[in-house]
C-alpha cells in the first residue's frame, strides 16, 4: 500500500465537509474517486495535497508506513504528491517554458533564471511524456487540450509518486479526451499512482483499476472496477436508483422562434464562422455538436450580441415575425429581443463571485423591478429566493456568498438567473460542464420544463451523450462551418462524430 | 434577532464607528486642559465643517472605485474650478486699482451652475475616453491631475479673493438657522419611528444598522444646536457645508442602495464581463459613475472656495489622496465591486478626526502624516484580513 488516508474528518465553519473517510492508493494504480459535487472529493484531495494543512482536519495520512503532516503544498510536493486542479492555473501571457517552471524555477545564484537548464529539462520531460508543445509560445495560443497537458506535465516535473487529477477532461472534446486518457494510462503503467476524479462514467470505467464513491462527505465503498457496473456506481453516488438520465419527450415544433441567415463572423478579415441558415422553433431544443474550436461558443455569443471584440459580424435574423434585421450588437439589445446566454465559463463570465446568491440570480433582471422611487429590492429578493428553492440550490439562505457553492450549485444559480430573465430563446453554452449527476439531472429537467412553457433552447455541450439525449435537432459545426444537421431522433452518434470531424467543403 | 444584532455589532461599519469613538475619547483626554477640548461644541462643529469637502468627493469617488477605476484629478480640479469661479465672479477691472484681477462680475448662482455643468462635462469626457479606448482611468485622470493644476496656476497666478459680501463665501462660513436643525432632527426621529412601525411583524424585522445611523445623526445635530462655550450664538447649529455634505451622503447612499443603476454599478465593478453578458449597459454605467463624481467635485470646489473666501492655485493639494484614503479606510475595495457610501463617509470622518485631534494636541505636521499613514495601513490590513474569512 503506497498511501492511506484513515478516518478523515474536516469541518468548515458550519459544515462537516468530510467525516470518517477512508481512502487508499496502491503503487501504479489508477484509482477513481467519484461522487456528486459537494460530496467532498475536492476537499479530500486538497487535504492530501497540502492545501488544507495538518491540524485543520482529524485523521491520518500515511505513506509507506509513515504519517505525513503537511504544512503546505510544498511539503506535499516533497513527499511526492502532485495535484492538477480542475481549473487551469496557467498564466496566459507567459510562455510554455515559464509556465512549466512556475514556482519551481531552476535558478543560479541571485535568483537569475537558468533558462538553458530549464529548456533541456523541458525537452527531456516532453520527450518522455510524448508531447510536443512550443516552448516559447504563449499559453494563450494553445488549445485547451494542450494547456491541460502542460498543466499535467508541470505536475510531473517533480517526478511525483502520486498524481491527483481533478476532472482533467471536463474542458476537452471527446477525441482529445480520449488521447489524454490513453496518455494517463501510460503514466500509470510507468508506476505513477493516479487519483482520478471525474463525472464521466465511461472514462472512469475505461481507466480506473478501483473506484471509491463519496457521498455527503463519507466514503460509501471502494471496489475493483471489474466487480461493479456503472449503474451501481451512480446509484451509490446519488443514493437513488438511476432513472433515465435524459427522459426527453420530443417536442412538436411550433412556429419559428429564431431564424438566422447568411451569418458570417470575420476576424482579421478571415471568416471564423459561417452559418448560411439556422432555425429554432418554439418549444424546441436544438443542440450544437462539434469539436473544441468548431465555433459553437462563437455562434452562441454572436446570437447573444456578445461577439468577441475585434470580430466583424454579418448576417440577419428575425424572431418569428419575418422582419429581418441585423444581429444584436450587445447583450442588452439581444436581451430586449428575447435572447439570453448563460456562458461557458461560470467564474469569469457569469458569476459575481463576491455577491450573494440572491444578487447573482436577480441582477440580470433588475430593470423589471424599477419603481418611481428606485428599485423594489424586496421583490427582487423574494423572486430570487423562489428561484433558489425551485432549483434546489443547496445553501442555508439566499444571502450566502455564491463563491462558497459547489460548481453544480453555482450552475443552478445561473439557471435561476435565466428563469428570472425568462427569455424567448435561451442560449446555453456547456451548462453541465464539471458538475455532478444530481445537478445535471436538475438542469435537464428544467430545460424540458422550459420548452413546455414555450421557450426555445439552443445549446452546446461537449458531452455527446447528453446532447444526443436531450436535443430535438442537432446542428454540427466543424472548423467554423455548419456541416450537417440531424432531424430525426434517435441520433446516430457515429454519424454525428463523423460529421464533426469532417473537413468542411469550401462554400 | 440576536444573531442579526451580533452581526451588526461586528460589521465593518460598526468597527469604523468604534474606531471613531475610541479616537475621539483619546483626543478628549489629551486635550482636557486646553482652551477648547476635543469634544467641545466648537471643535466638533469645526471638524464636521472641515471634513465636508473631502466627504462630498469621497461619495463620488466611492462610485468610481467600486467600478474598479480611480480618479487622481479631483484635487487639482478643486483648485482649477475654484480659481475659474473666483475669476468669473471678480468685478471687471477698475482702472484705478490695477493690482486686482480683472474678472467678469458674474453672479455666484450663475457661476455655481456653470461650474457644475463644467464638472459634469469634463467627467463625461473622461468616462467616455475610458470606455471607448479601454485606457486605465489612472492614466486619464493623471492627465487631468496635471492639466487642472496647470490651468489653476495660469488663472490664479496670484490669489483671487472673492468680493466682499459674496454669497458663496457667506454660505461657506455660515450656519443654518436653528429652526432648520430642529426640523431635521424631528424629521429623522419621525423616519425612525416610521421604519419601526412599517417593519413591525415583517420577516426581516427592523434594519438596525439604518436605525443606529439615524439616531446617531440626530444626536449629533442636537449637540450642535445646543449653546456651547466659545461658540458665538450665530455659529450655533449645522454649518451649511456640513448640511450639503449630509445631503450628498443621503442622496448617493440612496442611489447606490435603492436604484437599479446602483445595483448595476456593483455588478459592473464586481465582474464586468458577467454584467455585460447579463445585458447591463456597463459602458453607460461607467460613464454615469464618472459624471456623478464630476458633479460632486464641482460642488466641493465651490464649497472649498466659499470656505476659504479666496482662490489659490495650490488649493486642494493632495486632496485626491485624502479622498482615496477615506474610501480605502471605509472598506471600498480598489479591485472594485465592494464598498459603500456609509463606509467611505466614516472613513473620511476618521481621517479628519485624526488630523484635527493631532493638530489640537500640537503634534508636528510631519508626525501627523506618519500617524495617519500608519492608521491607514493598519485598517487596510484588517480589512483584507476580514475579507478572507
Amino acid at each position: 500500500m503506497l498511501l492511506k488516508l484513515e478516518g478523515i474528518r474536516k469541518c468548515f465553519p458550519g459544515v462537516v465537509a468530510l467525516d470518517q473517510v477512508d481512502f487508499d492508493l496502491r503503487a501504479g494504480e489508477i484509482h477513481a474517486l467519484v461522487g456528486e459535487n459537494g460530496a467532498g472529493k475536492s476537499t479530500l484531495m486538497k487535504l492530501l495535497s497540502g492545501v488544507h494543512p495538518f491540524g485543520s482536519y482529524e485523521g491520518r495520512i500515511v505513506k509507506e508506513g509513515k504519517e505525513l503532516r503537511f504544512r503546505s503544498l510544498k511539503d506535499a510536493g516533497q513527499a511526492g504528491i502532485a495535484i492538477v486542479h480542475q481549473e487551469l492555473a496557467l498564466i496566459q501571457d507567459l510562455s510554455v517554458l515559464d509556465n512549466l517552471f512556475l514556482g519551481a524555477e531552476s535558478s543560479r545564484t541571485l535568483g537569475f533564471l537558468d533558462r538553458n537548464t530549464q529548456r533541456s529539462r523541458a525537452h527531456a520531460l516532453f520527450a518522455e511524456l510524448g508531447i510536443t508543445l512550443p516552448l516559447d509560445g504563449k499559453v494563450r495560443e494553445l488549445s485547451i487540450g494542450k494547456q491541460q497537458r502542460l498543466e499535467i506535465a508541470r505536475a510531473l516535473l517533480g517526478q511525483p509518486q502520486v498524481l491527483i487529477l481533478d476532472e482533467p477532461t471536463s474542458a476537452l472534446p471527446e477525441d482529445e479526451a480520449a488521447q489524454l486518457l490513453e496518455w494517463i494510462r501510460e503514466l500509470a503503467g510507468r508506476g505513477t499512482a493516479c487519483v482520478y476524479i471525474s463525472h464521466r462514467m465511461e472514462e472512469v470505467f475505461s481507466l480506473a483499476d478501483r473506484i471509491t464513491v463519496l457521498r455527503d462527505g463519507r466514503s460509501v465503498w471502494t471496489r475493483d472496477r471489474d466487480q461493479v457496473k456503472p449503474d451501481a456506481v451512480i446509484a451509490a453516488m446519488v443514493d437513488r436508483p438511476p432513472s433515465d438520465l435524459y427522459g426527453h419527450t420530443p417536442c412538436r415544433p411550433g412556429k419559428v422562434a429564431l431564424a438566422v441567415r447568411d451569418l458570417r463572423v470575420l476576424k482579421h478579415g478571415h471568416p471564423i464562422l459561417q452559418v448560411p441558415e439556422l432555425t429554432v422553433h418554439t418549444g424546441e431544443i436544438v443542440g450544437l455538436a462539434g469539436l473544441m474550436g468548431a465555433g459553437r461558443s462563437c455562434l452562441l455569443q454572436v446570437l447573444a450580441g456578445a461577439a468577441t471584440s475585434g470580430s466583424v459580424v454579418q448576417g440577419e435574423w428575425h424572431s418569428g415575425d419575418g422582419q429581418w434585421r441585423s444581429l444584436p450588437s450587445s447583450p442588452a439589445e439581444a436581451g430586449k429581443a428575447g435572447l439570453f446566454l448563460i456562458p461557458e465559463d461560470r467564474k469569469q463570465q457569469a458569476l459575481f463571485l463576491e455577491e450573494s446568491i440572491a444578487s447573482n440570480i436577480g441582477w440580470a433582471s433588475l430593470k423589471r423591478f424599477r419603481t418611481p422611487l428606485g428599485l423594489d429590492g424586496a421583490a427582487v429578493m423574494q423572486e430570487a429566493e423562489t428561484q433558489m428553492k425551485e432549483f434546489r440550490v443547496k445553501a442555508p439562505n439566499a444571502d450566502v456568498n455564491v463563491n462558497t457553492l459547489s460548481g453544480g450549485n453555482q450552475q443552478k444559480v445561473l439557471m435561476g438567473r435565466a428563469a428570472m430573465v425568462a427569455p424567448k430563446i435561451l442560449l446555453l453554452d456547456e451548462p453541465t460542464r464539471g458538475i455532478d449527476v444530481g445537478a445535471k439531472n436538475e438542469i435537464y429537467r428544467r430545460m424540458e420544463a422550459w420548452t413546455l412553457e414555450g421557450w426555445s433552447i439552443l445549446w452546446a455541450s461537449s458531452e455527446l451523450q447528453e446532447l444526443l439525449g436531450l436535443s430535438d435537432r442537432l446542428i454540427v459545426l466543424s472548423q467554423g462551418n455548419a456541416v450537417a444537421s440531424f432531424h430525426q431522433r434517435p441520433f446516430d452518434d457515429q454519424a454525428v462524430m463523423a460529421a464533426s470531424t469532417q473537413e468542411p467543403t469550401p462554400l | 434577532m440576536s444573531s442579526s444584532i451580533r452581526s451588526l455589532l461586528l460589521s465593518r461599519n460598526a468597527m469604523l464607528v468604534y474606531a471613531l469613538v475610541a479616537l475621539a475619547l483619546v483626543f478628549q483626554i489629551l486635550t482636557l486642559d486646553s482652551f477648547s477640548p476635543f469634544l467641545s461644541g466648537r471643535s466638533i462643529s469645526t471638524i464636521l465643517r472641515q471634513v465636508s469637502v473631502v466627504g462630498v468627493i469621497a461619495c463620488g469617488m466611492t462610485l468610481v472605485i467600486v467600478l474598479s477605476h480611480i480618479d487622481l484629478s479631483v484635487g487639482s480640479a478643486v483648485a482649477f474650478m475654484g480659481a475659474l469661479a473666483a475669476w468669473m465672479m471678480s468685478p471687471p477691472a477698475d482702472p484705478e486699482m490695477s493690482h486686482t484681477v480683472s474678472g467678469f462680475g458674474l453672479s455666484p448662482l450663475l457661476v455655481f451652475v456653470l461650474m457644475v455643468i463644467l464638472g459634469l462635462g469634463l467627467w463625461i469626457g473622461k468616462g467616455l475616453l475610458q470606455v471607448k479606448t479601454g485606457m486605465p482611468a489612472f492614466i486619464i485622470t493623471l492627465g487631468g491631475f496635471m492639466a487642472y493644476r496647470g490651468l489653476a496656476l495660469n488663472i490664479a497666478a496670484r490669489e483671487i479673493a472673492l468680493p466682499p459680501e459674496n454669497v458663496m463665501s457667506r454660505l461657506g462660513t455660515g450656519t443654518f438657522p436653528l429652526w432648520f436643525g430642529w426640523s431635521v432632527v424631528t424629521g429623522l426621529l419621525a423616519l425612525a419611528v416610521f421604519r419601526v412601525v412599517r417593519n413591525k411583524g415583517t420577516k426581516g424585522g427592523t434594519a438596525w444598522g439604518g436605525m443606529v445611523a439615524l439616531l446617531l445623526t440626530a444626536g449629533l445635530i442636537v449637540f450642535l444646536q445646543l449653546p456651547h462655550k466659545h461658540v458665538l450664538p450665530q455659529a450655533r447649529g449645522i454649518s451649511i457645508l456640513t448640511g450639503i455634505w449630509g445631503l450628498v451622503v443621503i442622496l448617493t447612499y440612496y442611489v447606490t442602495e435603492h436604484t437599479v443603476w446602483g445595483r448595476h454599478l456593483y455588478a459592473t465593478g464586481g465582474n464586468r464581463e458577467a454584467a455585460y453578458l447579463c445585458g447591463i449597459e456597463v459602458n453607460r454605467v461607467t460613464v454615469v459613475g464618472f459624471t456623478i463624481l464630476g458633479g460632486l467635485t464641482s460642488i466641493a470646489a465651490m464649497m472649498e472656495l466659499g470656505q476659504q473666501g479666496t482662490a489659490v492655485s495650490g488649493a486642494g493639494n493632495l486632496l485626491e489622496l485624502d479622498v482615496i484614503a477615506a474610501c480605502v479606510l471605509g472598506g471600498v475595495s480598489l479591485r472594485g465591486g465592494k464598498g459603500t457610501i456609509l463606509g467611505a463617509t466614516l472613513g473620511a470622518l476618521i481621517m479628519q478626526v485624526l488630523g484635527s485631534g493631532l493638530y489640537q494636541c500640537s503634534v508636528q505636521t510631519g508626525t501627523q502624516m506618519l500617524i495617519k499613514a500608519l492608521v491607514l495601513i493598519v485598517f487596510a490590513a484588517l480589512n483584507h484580513g476580514l475579507r478572507k474569512d
